[in-house]
């Protein structure tokens, strides 16, 4: 072996041993407690079922309905996070230099705590003690403040607890959005203002297109993170009422640890995973390498 | 005369409109500040009032005096330390090595640094408990840096990646033909250059530690316990004890906003540097 | 200070890229050495081989007299100037000229010592605690020489140092590099793709083209007696125009245009002598064309001029010559104005030719340049 690649391999090694022995080995538990019928609490006593248990997890309504709340969850996050963070990030390009403030202030949730997002969010929802809804009467939305039950309406409750994520990770989408944007050399929008293209068109023709990249980025990592989220909705309403904002990965977690259903929690676990890495797959090919030919 | 007025009322717009759209981000913390200065009865008034009657610490010396809070933030302190020191020991090298000694070897590495970005925490919470167990090193510090670091690791990787990327491969060859060995210029020219690189990313790896909740709730149980559990513990103990639970709350985002706010320049510019550059 | 040597050199990429192809010379001890050539001719690569940051692939690299194929840079007591300079941009220029000797283990007081003869010798010592940001492209262009100069090497390398340079400075280090290489005489390898530089820093210059060595020789040498049609273009600016051309007896005929060459021509070439309608290139350089109304000459063409630009000292006149065109494969060399291969002339400012006149050019006929077609060799 020559001495580059001796080098190589020295340097690489550390950090490739270390994510083998604790993401590697791990998933290979994972998929290896999914091909068994056994119990969290003994993990020793095993039986062989093969896969019984993706079969299960793949009929299973209730596992059915929390994958479909956690796409209604990230799309209704992701959409909102997006049109919020976007908007935010062109007020904040219109008036440039004097954005800096703006920027700082509306920084300040990015590094909020996620566990202080849900309580927080928790608080201003909540029954009635919940100010949001005090608002609302105030502005003349709603007549009485127990006319909304966020976290109690087992139809909104999924859309309730997003409330945090889109308040937590706005900031991300603007601030990210807000680079690509100044990265947008000048001239280019000028010369399309010569070409006689009006503020629309340059949006449509310039900005959106020179975005691309930031935007894959920004739908890949969300979109992930969206759908992974555990703590946020966990610390709002532990999935409840009745299971109503029971997210794939709580119901993962439910079945792990207070069911105790290794075997089966690890089938469903490893189809996350999958879901997980192949959908983030998609959106790198599909966005960001057509936005780079 | 009147195209330069509707231009000045434009900017006005787009002025309050970028007011309003920050100070309705900024409202919902301010809010839990207040609360948590509240009297404790005051708190759960009704209807709620926005700002404090009168100015009150109950709510802190109840979760700073009364709890095991305290111990939590020591455990949560420690294990964010460790996390960091260790990320970056691991991740510094290999991030460097892959973009600079670009080869089939560092792509395919960097490329499961990027899926391991993706894997859920639920799915390898369990796993984890069982590897943890066998190591004896359940509820314990160590291993909880070990899970922690687990998903730094990869977070540390692609950020460094991003900084590297910009570092001209000359500097290491120059160091070369300046005497040094491959490491010597690693470690004598590249890291001091890197400086505000590692910065970041150090602290982004103390930050997903100080945040991480799932890990901390499958692993620990009593000695290891970290805030962000506790906090949780208080949510389903005392359901209605809305006033300690800000006060926690705030004390426990209150470090990470003010290394936030000092350092904000630094940290957007990494976390747009590593989004930008893809 | 150490002779270099270079036996059958050759890299090839993983890719199976043959980068460079038995590539042997030798370096003298002191000499200034300049490889140039064309974008990837693999002048950059083996520069880099012998700085011992590319590997070889195969055969045998000495500096003073010793095997350093497999020896690493840090161990082969030479110093090199970067095309971007590399400068330690967290280090002060004092640090930055300091490191070498540092690595080296010197002592406090001698590094302090030759780093300021080095920052005296190069005009930096004001600069010196300043960080290479604050420095302006030229100080920065001193600073890394200073950074090799420091360490007494066997050898100075150098890869295009002065390309990010503008020209007026480029020319003022120039001068400097070269008169700093006469007084240290350390042997000098300077990579460039400019051939005026190669032409005016040289002691000797060896031209590359597609990893393969051309020739090397002396700068005059290369201008009046290249080996080949490639370096016969490359060399000199404007690029000698080549067209085919038939020689019969004494007679050469180039399209329509016929003349005599002279006796001096066939003693130089004795291979020319007794052609009988033989197919050969020539090559005419544009300084031996001129306006034949103001001055005559025995050889003289007609052709169609295209393009006349005006330079005050001389005019260059782009000429449609009615025999084919050769393309001696150096790409920055062709002249092509709408499609139509032209020849360049570099008149006396004092003709009147305009565009799209039909000239009586006087060619300089002892000079011409004889190429075999096929072989694309000089015919001696």
């Amino acid at each position: 072996m020559s001495s580059e690649n001796r080098f190589v391999l020295g340097m690489l090694m550390p950090a490739a041993l270390f994510l083998g022995l604790l993401v590697a080995y791990p998933i290979c538990l994972l998929i290896y407690n999914s091909l068994f019928a056994v119990k969290t609490i003994a993990p020793d006593v095993r039986e062989w079922v093969g896969l019984a248990n993706y079969v299960n997890a793949l009929t299973s309504p209730r596992i059915a309905e929390s994958a479909a709340r956690t796409i209604k969850y990230s799309v209704f996050a992701l959409a909102f996070e997006f049109l919020f963070g976007f908007c935010a990030a062109l007020l904040f390009n219109a008036i440039a230099d004097k954005s800096r403030l703006h920027r700082t202030v509306f920084a300040l949730p990015l590094m909020v705590p996620p566990i202080v997002a849900g309580l927080l969010w928790r608080f201003l929802l909540i029954g009635n003690i919940g100010i949001l809804n005090y608002g609302l009467v105030a502005i003349g939305l709603i007549r009485d403040p127990g006319d909304i039950q966020w976290l109690s309406d087992q139809d909104l409750v999924i859309y309730s607890v997003a409330f945090a994520d889109i308040w937590l990770t706005t900031s991300f989408v603007a601030l990210v959005s807000y680079a690509g944007l100044t990265n947008i050399p000048k001239d280019l929008i000028e010369a399309a203002r010569i070409d006689g293209a009006n503020a629309l068109r340059r949006f449509w023709h310039v900005t959106l297109p020179m975005m691309r990249p930031v935007i894959a980025v920004v739908v890949i990592v969300r979109g992930v993170d969206a759908a992974k989220t555990f703590d946020l909705i966990w610390i709002q309403t532990q999935g409840g009422p009745a299971h109503s904002s029971e997210v794939f990965s709580m119901n993962i977690y439910q079945r792990m640890v207070r069911y105790g259903d290794l075997g089966s929690a690890s089938a469903s676990a490893t189809l996350f995973l999958f879901v997980m890495i192949l959908l983030a797959a998609l959106a790198y090919w599909k966005i960001w390498r057509s936005a780079h030919d | 005369m009147t195209d330069v007025n509707q231009r000045d009322i434009g900017k006005a717009m787009i002025n309050a409109a970028a007011l309003v759209l920050v100070l309705s981000y900024a409202l919902p913390y301010v809010y839990l500040l207040m609360t948590s200065l509240k009297p404790a009865a005051d708190v759960q008034q009704i209807p709620p009032h926005f700002f404090p009657e009168s100015i009150s610490f109950e709510n802190f010396r109840e979760v700073l005096v009364n709890s095991t809070l305290p111990h939590a933030f020591a455990n949560s302190l420690i294990v964010a330390v460790l996390t960091t020191i260790l990320s970056l020991i691991l991740a510094l090298p290999a991030a460097y090595v892959a973009t600079q000694y670009r080869r089939k070897l560092t792509v395919v590495f960097l490329l499961f640094a990027l899926v391991t970005r993706m894997v859920p925490a639920v799915s390898l919470g369990v796993p984890l408990f069982q590897l943890l167990k066998s190591l004896g090193l359940l509820d314990t510090v160590p291993g909880l840096v070990l899970a922690h670091t687990s998903t730094a690791v990869p977070l540390a990787l692609l950020l460094l990646a991003a900084f590297f990327e910009g570092i001209p491969r000359d500097l290491e060859e120059a160091a070369r033909m300046d005497g040094c060995t491959r490491f010597q210029a690693f470690r004598k020219i590249i890291l001091p250059v890197m400086k505000s690189g590692i910065a970041i990313t150090a602290l982004f790896s103390f930050i997903a530690s100080w945040n991480e909740f799932l890990y901390a709730l499958l692993l620990t149980s009593e000695n290891s316990k970290t805030a962000p559990i506790v906090i949780a513990e208080y949510n389903s103990v005392f359901g209605l004890a809305w006033g300690p639970m800000t006060a926690a709350a705030v004390v426990y985002s209150l470090p990470v906003i003010a290394i936030t706010l000092a350092l904000q320049k630094q940290i957007i510019g990494g976390l747009t540097f590593g989004a930008v550059k893809g | 200070m150490a002779e270099i040597s270079l036996n059958k050199i050759n890299k090839i990429y993983g890719d199976n890229f043959h980068a460079i192809h038995d590539l042997t010379f030798d370096i003298k001890d002191g000499e200034f050495m300049v490889f140039v050539g064309p974008s990837g001719c693999g002048k950059s690569t083996a520069l880099r081989m012998i700085a011992g940051l590319e590997s070889i692939s195969s055969g045998e690299l000495r500096i003073g007299g010793r095997i350093v194929n497999d020896v690493d840079p840090k161990d082969r007591d030479i110093a090199m100037v970067f095309q971007s300079y590399a400068l330690y941009p967290h280090k002060t220029v004092r640090e930055n000229i300091a490191f070498p000797l540092l690595m080296a283990g010197l002592d406090k007081a001698e590094i302090a010592a030759r780093v300021e003869a080095a920052a005296r010798t190069l005009e930096l010592t004001p600069h010196l605690d300043r960080k290479p940001a604050h420095l302006s492209g030229g100080q920065r262009q001193r600073v890394a020489m200073g950074r090799a100069i420091v360490r007494q090497p066997a050898a100075f390398l150098m890869d295009e140092p002065l390309s990010n340079l503008d020209a007026k400075l480029r020319v003022q280090m120039r001068a400097e590099i070269a008169s700093l290489q006469r007084n240290l005489k350390v042997t000098t390898i300077y990579v460039t793709h400019d051939q005026v530089e190669a032409m005016t820093m040289g002691d000797r210059v060896a031209v590359l083209k597609g990893g393969v060595l051309q020739q090397v020789d002396t700068p005059q040498n290369l201008y009046s007696r290249p080996v080949n049609m490639f370096v016969a273009a490359f060399i000199g600016s404007p690029s000698m125009n080549l067209y085919e051309a038939t020689l019969d007896g004494t007679e050469l005929k180039l399209g329509s245009n016929t003349f005599n060459i002279p006796a001096s021509v066939f003693a130089q070439r004795p291979s020319l002598n007794g052609a009988i309608r033989r197919h050969l290139v020539v090559g005419i350089r544009p300084e031996h064309m001129n306006d034949a109304t103001l001055h005559p000459a025995s050889a003289e063409i007609k052709a169609h001029v295209k393009l006349v630009e005006a330079l005050g000292s001389e005019a260059m006149v782009h000429l449609v010559i009615d025999a084919p065109w050769i393309d001696a494969g150096d790409p920055d060399a062709a002249s092509d104005i709408g499609h139509e291969r032209t020849a360049v002339a570099r008149f006396s400012p004092k003709s009147s030719v305009r565009a799209d006149d039909n000239a009586r050019v006087a060619i300089a006929a002892e000079e011409l340049h004889f190429f075999d077609p096929q072989t694309r060799k000089s015919l001696w």
